[in-house]
């Protein structure tokens, strides 16, 4: 009895005063986000990656690049934890300065594709018009028109290849799903009385747009950035694998499968290694996206 | 001394498109002094929201302000570009609108959120700013306001969130406070403690309200005078004690039978309804608007508009008061009769 009493005379709003708003909101979130297992195990798999990649020059046992004639295409063993390719270098090795490439790609693509996406769904849908309707729109569409890995081929291949033009050239190809997605989001929000009663205090438009209208557009926007992380690593690893994205001797997932391709039968650890990094970081990408969205909307499910 | 505030002239709002144009409020008149509230009244839909919007230059983009004028302070503002409006807009002119839920920004603090319109309009820092965002929690009766300063909307209940649109509202003393049902959301109590606080502020700020409602209790407490809209025109405009004693127009008339009264005779009997619904904007009727509804329309009422008449500052648009009305034949029009029965669903 005694303990409820205290507990009610107790502020209520103590707890809030410690934390900060943002704080306090982010450590509910926070909170739904652990409760899901598989998105925590996704979390966890993805900063490994992400420490793995940074770590790189720490953790592989060789020099990706250097070539050992003695012992080409020896399969998995105390030595060589992976296994050795066809002239001799460590997969492990690759495998490990591999994760630098495709979180790099990864990242980068995905930023390029907000760079330009946001800010032009952003005004295109806060001011809609005929700019908004009859040219960004009918881009898009025709931008989307295209099967997305195709374009990136043929934007990849006018470029030239390598690392940079690849990633350019996914970032391209992901644009209008971004306008569309951020478009789609303003286009909801502004009709919001929030935003009329915003208007109505004297609140100008770029303020509007930028303090009031970008904020809450931006749950739908983070997890679709996150599944396109996972879209752009398999994208890289496509063009690399056709030749177009990373250039040998840097060590890619991609083009360490294209090299594997030719020795599955007899040295399949060559293309499996790699083959086996791509499936567990997309996947694990993909869960940690899913348990943000879950995370950051609680009313979905 | 001149003490009004607001000065609306034979207004007019409009929707346009390419193919047609559809006339929402029509010529509708009325003023607002300082200290006072009016209180503007009718069914759903009769224009009384985009009265208060076209005051604010808030007007959907389609819609535009087709005649007549607006003058605020003796300067007309219905022609001012969105530039000037937005100074005076928050700063001279506020609004509040009639869902708190919504109204307020799910993603910043209440605090930000006020702070923002007052760094708008006034020059002080962030730290002032604040300061004040505190000061107006605690006089819109938000208790610990330290605290709530730093919480999120969805942390506070409709009463309180009402209140915090209030205090966003009055940040900078407002000379003209417009609430579009501001407590049409709210349960009774929180109703009548908002309405109080309002009152009081007012008081306390010598301002001028425009309070749009189809609560005629509200209004019985609230105001000092009162518009009266049916179908986007002005039906009967007057004084409370006028209108509440000695209603003219049968519009009024109705809606003030509208309300249940709890008495030992008539246990039991029916509910007062006014029968048949609003005209659409589409198609009005050439005569009054409320003939087709009219309990004592006649000939006249159905072919003509209404005149205004003005008897000693009680306004209304209604035929009954005229002299053409003895003259005209009495009982219920056919025509408007059959019509009406077409129009009841069965």
């Amino acid at each position: 009895m005694a303990t409820a009493k205290a507990n009610m005379e107790k502020n209520p709003y103590e707890n809030m005063k410690r934390l900060s708003p943002r704080k306090r909101a982010f450590k509910q979130m926070a909170g739904r986000f652990f409760q899901n297992k598989l998105a925590v195990i996704g979390g966890v798999f993805t900063i490994l990656l992400i420490c793995t990649a940074i770590l790189a020059p720490v953790l592989a046992p060789y020099d990706p690049v250097e070539q050992d004639y003695a012992k080409y295409l020896e399969s998995p063993s105390a030595e060589n934890w992976f296994g050795t390719d066809e002239i001799g270098r460590d997969i492990l090795s690759r495998v490990i300065y591999g994760a630098q490439v495709s979180i790099k790609a990864g990242i980068i693509s995905v930023g390029i594709a907000l760079a330009i996406g946001l800010p032009i769904g952003l005004f295109s849908g806060y001011y809609r018009g005929k700019l908004d309707e009859y040219v960004v729109m009918r881009l898009t569409d025709a931008i989307l028109a295209f099967p997305p890995l195709v374009l990136a081929l043929a934007l990849a291949a006018v470029l030239g290849a390598g690392l940079e033009n690849a990633m350019l050239a996914i970032g391209i190809v992901y644009v209008p799903t971004f306008v569309r997605l951020m478009r789609a989001e303003v286009l909801s929000q502004r009709e919001r009385e929030y935003v009329e009663a915003a208007k109505a205090s004297g609140i100008r438009d770029l303020k509007i747009i930028f303090l009031h209208i970008f904020p809450n557009c931006l749950g739908p926007i983070l997890v679709q950035a996150t599944l396109a992380i996972a879209g752009a690593i398999i994208a890289e690893a496509s063009l690399s694998y056709l030749g177009l994205g990373t250039q040998p001797p840097t060590p890619s997932w991609g083009s360490m499968l294209s090299m594997g391709q030719g020795y599955l039968a007899e040295a399949p650890w060559i293309a499996l290694f790699p083959g086996v990094f791509i499936f567990i970081t997309v996947l694990s990408i993909n869960l940690f996206g899913d348990g943000l969205r879950d995370a950051l909307d609680p009313k979905m499910k | 001394m001149d003490n009004g505030l607001l000065e609306v002239n034979n207004i007019q709002v409009s929707f346009e498109n390419k193919k047609s144009k559809l006339t929402i409020v029509d010529g509708l008149s009325f003023n607002v002094n300082k200290g006072e509230t009016l209180c503007v009244v009718g069914e759903s839909g009769c224009g009384k929201s985009l009265t208060s919007l076209s005051i604010m230059g808030l007007l959907p983009k389609t819609g535009k302000i087709s005649g007549g004028q607006i003058k605020f302070k003796n300067n007309i503002i219905s022609t001012k570009s969105e530039r000037e409006m937005s100074k005076i807009r928050g700063n001279q002119i506020s609004m509040i609108f009639q869902e708190p839920m919504t109204s307020l920004n799910p993603v910043l603090t209440i605090g930000k959120q006020i702070i923002e319109t007052v760094m708008l309009h006034e020059k002080l820092n962030k730290k002032e700013a604040r300061m004040r965002a505190i000061e107006m929690l605690r006089l819109v009766g938000i208790s610990s306001p330290e605290n709530r300063v730093d919480a999120y909307p969805h942390e506070l209940s409709g009463g309180m969130r009402q209140r915090v649109m209030i205090a966003i509202a009055l940040s900078c003393n407002p000379e003209l406070l417009i609430a579009d049902e501001p407590t049409t959301a709210l349960d009774v109590t929180i109703q009548a403690q908002i309405l109080e606080l309002m009152k009081e502020l007012q008081v306390k700020m010598d301002m001028g309200i425009i309070l749009i409602t189809h609560d005629l209790a509200v209004v019985s407490e609230v105001a000092d005078r009162i518009l009266v809209m049916y179908a986007g025109k002005m039906v009967e405009y007057t004084t409370r004690e006028k209108l509440f004693a000695n209603p003219l127009h049968p519009y009024t008339q109705g809606l003030l039978n509208c309300i249940p009264k709890l008495t030992d005779e008539d246990d039991g009997e029916d509910l007062y309804v006014i029968k048949g619904s609003v005209p659409s904007p589409d198609a009005m009727p050439a005569g009054c608007r409320f003939a087709d509804r009219c309990p004592i329309a006649r000939d006249l009422c159905v072919s003509n508009p209404p005149p205004i008449v003005n008897d000693d500052g009680h306004e209304v648009a209604c035929w009954r008061y005229t002299d053409k009305w003895d003259t005209e034949e009495g009982g219920l029009k056919n025509v408007s009769e059959s019509r009406r029965i077409e129009k009841v669903p069965s």
